[in-house]
C-alpha cells in the first residue's frame, strides 16, 4: 500500500531554495557567450578560409583550406552539442521532498500552483 | 461522463487552436531576420520553420511532462488509494479541472490574437502561464508566487538582456571579420549560414512550445480520467515511483496521438506565416544585414539551449527580440527603441491580461455550474466570435508575404506599417 508524503517537509525545503541559482545563471551566460559568439566567428573563419583558398597563392590556399576545415568541424561540433543539450536537458532546479523525520527522500521540480491549505 | 467527454473534446480542439496561434505568432522568432536579409523568401522561410518546428515537437517531451507535472504535482498530496496514484489529481479532476485548463487556453489564445493584431511579438508561453494563473485564482487554487517569480519573471527579465549582450558582442566581432572577408562574399556566405541558424531556432522553438500544448492536453486527459475513474487509463499516463514503500513521485508519458496532433497544429500555424510579427521583428526594430542576422540567431539559439539545459524555461520571443536589438547595437546601427518599448510593454501586460481573460472565461463558465458542459460551450463560442472579430480587423489592413518580399527587394526600405496605436511608426 503506498503512503503519502507530508507537505511540511516540502514547504520547509522550498522556503530555503534561492530565488535564482546564481551558479546556473553564470553558466548560462558563459555558455551562451561562448557558443553564440563562437559559432558566428567560426562561420566567419570558414568564409575567410574559402577566400584564401579561392584567391590566395599556393601557400595561402593550403592554409585557407585548413582554416575552413577546422572552423567547419568546430561549428558542426557546436551545433551537435546544442542539439544534444536540447534533447538531454539537465534536470530543473529541484525542491527537496522530505519525510516526516526530515530525511530527503525525493526531489521534484518547483511548481507554480499549490492547493489551499 | 458525457459532459466531461464533451469538455475534453472541446479542450483538445481549443488547445490545438492555441498551438496553431503559437505557430503563426512565434514563427517570427526563427525566420524574421532571414526574411529581412533576403536569405530566404518569406514562404520558404515559414515552410523551413514549420518543418523544424514539427521535428522539434517530436525529439523531446521533457517540456511537456514538466508543464503537466509542474501543475499537478502542486496539487498534492492526495493518494488515490489502491491505485498508487500520487500528486493530487483530485484537485484538477473532472469537469472543474477541465474548465480551469479550458479557461486558461481561452486567455492565452485571445492575448496571442490581440498582440498579433497590434503586430507585437509577445510570449505565447507567458500567455499560457498567465491564463493558468488567472483561471486557477478564481477557481480557488493558490498560486505559488515565489515559484512564478523565480521560474518565469526573473528569466523573462534576464534572458533578453543576456541575449542582447551576447548578440552585441558577437555582431561586433563578426563585423571585424567581415572587413577581411569582403562585404559581398560575407553577405552571400552569411545568408547561407542563416539557413542553419534559423533552422536551429525553429528546432528549439518546436522543442519548447509544441510541447507546452502536449502538456496541457495531457493535463486535460488526467483530469478526465480521474473524473470518470478510468484508473487504468490514468495509470497509462502516470508512472508512479516507489521507494521503500513510499510513493516518491511520478513521471508522465504523452500519448503519440497527442504528439502528432500538436506537431501538426503548430506546423500548420507556422506554415501560414505570421507576417505581421515577422515584419516587426525583422524590419521595425533595426535594419538587419546577413552577418548581423546570423549573429542574432546564433546568440538566440545559444541562450535558449543553454537555459533549457540548466532548467530555466524561457520565452523564445523575448530572447530573439533581445538578440535582434543586440545585433543592431553591435553593428552600431539605429535601434528603434520606441518599438522595443512597445514590445516590452506588451510583455509586461501578457501574464496579467491573459490571466484576466482566463478568469473572466472561468467565471462565465461557472455561471452554468461546474458540472455542466454548457459553460464550456458558451466560452468556446465567445472565443470563436472574438477571434473572428480580431481576424476581420486585421484583414482590413493586412501585412502579407508579398509586402515583406517587396521590403527586402527594396533593400530594407520602409516596412509595412502596423494598423493602429500602440504600434506606432518606428523612428530611429
Amino acid at each position: 500500500m503506498p503512503q503519502t508524503l507530508t507537505t511540511a517537509g516540502t514547504k520547509a525545503a522550498a522556503s530555503s531554495t534561492p530565488v535564482i541559482d546564481g551558479n546556473a545563471l553564470w553558466h548560462i551566460i558563459v555558455v551562451s557567450a561562448a557558443a553564440g559568439a563562437g559559432l558566428a566567428l567560426c562561420f566567419g573563419l570558414i568564409l575567410l578560409g574559402v577566400k584564401f583558398f579561392q584567391e590566395g597563392q599556393a601557400g595561402q590556399k593550403l592554409s585557407g583550406y585548413a582554416l575552413s576545415a577546422v572552423s567547419g568541424v568546430v561549428a558542426v561540433a557546436a551545433i551537435a552539442g546544442g542539439i544534444y543539450m536540447m534533447t538531454n536537458p539537465k534536470s530543473s532546479k529541484p525542491t527537496k521532498v522530505k519525510d516526516a523525520q526530515g530525511k530527503v527522500i525525493s526531489t521534484t521540480a518547483s511548481p507554480i500552483l499549490k492547493t489551499k491549505s | 461522463m458525457a459532459t466531461q467527454l464533451i469538455l475534453l473534446i472541446l479542450l483538445i480542439v481549443i488547445a490545438l487552436g492555441f498551438d496553431f496561434t503559437n505557430g503563426f505568432h512565434d514563427t517570427a522568432n526563427a525566420v524574421a531576420t532571414s526574411v529581412a536579409t533576403g536569405a530566404l523568401k518569406p514562404r520558404q522561410a515559414v515552410l523551413l520553420s514549420a518543418f523544424f518546428n514539427i521535428v522539434g515537437a517530436f525529439i523531446s517531451i521533457s517540456v511537456a511532462t514538466k508543464i503537466a507535472s509542474g501543475l499537478i504535482s502542486t496539487l498534492k498530496t492526495y493518494v488515490v488509494k489502491d491505485h498508487g496514484i500520487v500528486h493530487g489529481v483530485s484537485a484538477l479532476s473532472g469537469t472543474s479541472g477541465l474548465l480551469i485548463v479550458f479557461a486558461a487556453l481561452c486567455g492565452a489564445i485571445l492575448w496571442n490574437l490581440i498582440t498579433w493584431y497590434f503586430t507585437l511579438p509577445s510570449s505565447s508561453s507567458h500567455a499560457l502561464i498567465g491564463g493558468i494563473i488567472g483561471a486557477a485564482l478564481v477557481a480557488g487554487i493558490t498560486v505559488k508566487w515565489s515559484a512564478l517569480w523565480s521560474s518565469v519573471v526573473i528569466p523573462a527579465v534576464l534572458s533578453p538582456v543576456i541575449c542582447l549582450i551576447v548578440a552585441s558582442v558577437s555582431t561586433f566581432l563578426v563585423y571585424r571579420l567581415v572587413q577581411a572577408i569582403g562585404p559581398d562574399r560575407s553577405k552571400r556566405g552569411y545568408k547561407i549560414g542563416q539557413l542553419i541558424s534559423a533552422s536551429l531556432v525553429s528546432l528549439a522553438h518546436g522543442t519548447n512550445d509544441a510541447q507546452k500544448t502536449m502538456g496541457v492536453i495531457t493535463l486535460g486527459l488526467i483530469a478526465y480520467y480521474t473524473g470518470v475513474a478510468h484508473w487504468g487509463s490514468l495509470n497509462g499516463l502516470l508512472h508512479v515511483k516507489y521507494q521503500a514503500g513510499w510513493v516518491v513521485g511520478s513521471s508522465l508519458s504523452v500519448p503519440i496521438w497527442v504528439k502528432i496532433l500538436c506537431a501538426a497544429a503548430m506546423g500548420s500555424g507556422t506554415a501560414i506565416g505570421g507576417w505581421r510579427i515577422i515584419n516587426t521583428m525583422g524590419n521595425r526594430i533595426t535594419e538587419v544585414e546577413a552577418p548581423q542576422g546570423f549573429a542574432a540567431e546564433t546568440a538566440s539559439a545559444a541562450v535558449i539551449l543553454s537555459s533549457s539545459y540548466y532548467g530555466y524555461p524561457l520565452s523564445t520571443t523575448h530572447v530573439v527580440s533581445g538578440g535582434v536589438m543586440g545585433s543592431g547595437l553591435g553593428r552600431q546601427a539605429a535601434v528603434h527603441w520606441n518599438v522595443a518599448g512597445q514590445m516590452a510593454t506588451g510583455w509586461i501586460f501578457t501574464i496579467p491580461m491573459a490571466g484576466v481573460v482566463a478568469a473572466v472565461a472561468w467565471a462565465i463558465a461557472d455561471i452554468f455550474g461546474k458540472g455542466s458542459a454548457v459553460g464550456g460551450i458558451v466560452i468556446a463560442v465567445i472565443l470563436a466570435v472574438s477571434a473572428g472579430g480580431i481576424y476581420y480587423l486585421a484583414s482590413r489592413k493586412p501585412i502579407t508575404a508579398e509586402d515583406l518580399d517587396a521590403t527586402e527587394t527594396a533593400g530594407g526600405g520602409a516596412p509595412p506599417s502596423p494598423p493602429t496605436a500602440p504600434a506606432a511608426t518606428a523612428t530611429a
